[in-house]
């Protein structure tokens, strides 16, 4: 693209990244695809390299939180990169904007849980009782 | 974020997804001759930046003490974090449910949810009209 449709100002401030000004419909997705192909694209090979060495399944299949930067790389080019992984119970949700994400999450978590539990039961070698 | 997870993603990085990495390794403590020009430091297990010390406030002489299994590391700068600020994806299931663009310096009610939430189908008014 040589020049997107965007309204943007030069020099940008914040709301011009934030909250874009115009773009088609098209273009908005392709960038919501763009940061979330490559988001999928490394967890699945960091979940690879760790279960290779874990010999169970990791917990980033449960629940994570990347944080991503775009930086340029030596050939001048732009690129996002993963600058933070968090995984576990305790971490920041960014959820206090819009806490009924928090409900949705629970409600996705719920269906996936047993699921990994009975994963890492079978691999662990770790029998729960069924519950009768 | 622990080193060996930033040296797997290092790895994949540079063979997987053909993406820029910034430069990490561990803080020396004892090499005097090393620079800090355009270098940050930031800590294990240290969750959204509370220890990160910025280019500007790196003192040579008075480097932070690893502590405990926590250690300092040392990574080159990324101006773009500071001009662009961070997408914050939270994945359930390897699926993304939501995006938070945060930037630096704006007030928590300055996030920004990329994500829609999606709209009921047509089943669910159905039942909520009943």
């Amino acid at each position: 693209m040589d020049r997107p449709s965007l309204r943007m100002r030069k020099p940008y401030v914040f709301d011009d990244i934030m909250d874009p000004v115009g773009g088609t419909l098209s273009e908005r997705r392709q960038a919501d695809q763009e940061l979330e192909s490559f988001a999928i694209a490394v967890l699945n090979q960091l979940i690879w390299l760790e279960e290779k060495s874990l010999g169970a399944p990791s917990s980033m299949r449960l629940m994570v939180r990347l944080d991503l930067g775009v930086m340029h790389g030596p050939d001048g080019q732009l690129g996002y990169f993963i600058n933070e992984v968090e995984r576990g119970m305790g971490i920041g949700l960014f959820s206090t904007g819009n806490p009924r994400w928090t409900l949705r999450l629970a409600d996705e978590f719920g269906c996936v849980f047993s699921k990994w539990m009975d994963e890492t039961c079978r691999a662990m070698k770790r029998l729960i009782e069924p519950v009768t | 974020m622990k080193l060996n997870v930033i040296v797997d993603l290092d790895q994949i990085a540079s063979r997987m997804v053909n993406s820029p990495r910034p430069v990490t390794t561990l803080l020396s403590h004892t090499d005097v001759s090393q620079s800090f020009d355009n270098w940050i430091l930031k800590r294990e297990g240290s969750d959204c930046n509370r220890h990160v010390l910025l280019p500007e406030r790196v003192d040579p002489l008075n480097l932070p003490p690893d502590r405990g299994r926590f250690r300092w590391l040392k990574q080159s700068y990324v101006p773009t974090l500071q001009k662009l600020g961070e997408w914050r994806i939270i994945l359930v299931d390897c699926q993304p449910l939501w995006v938070v663009h945060t930037a630096p310096g704006n007030a928590e009610a300055e996030w920004v949810f990329l994500h829609r939430d999606a709209g009921l189908s047509l089943a669910e008014m159905r039942w909520a009209l009943q």
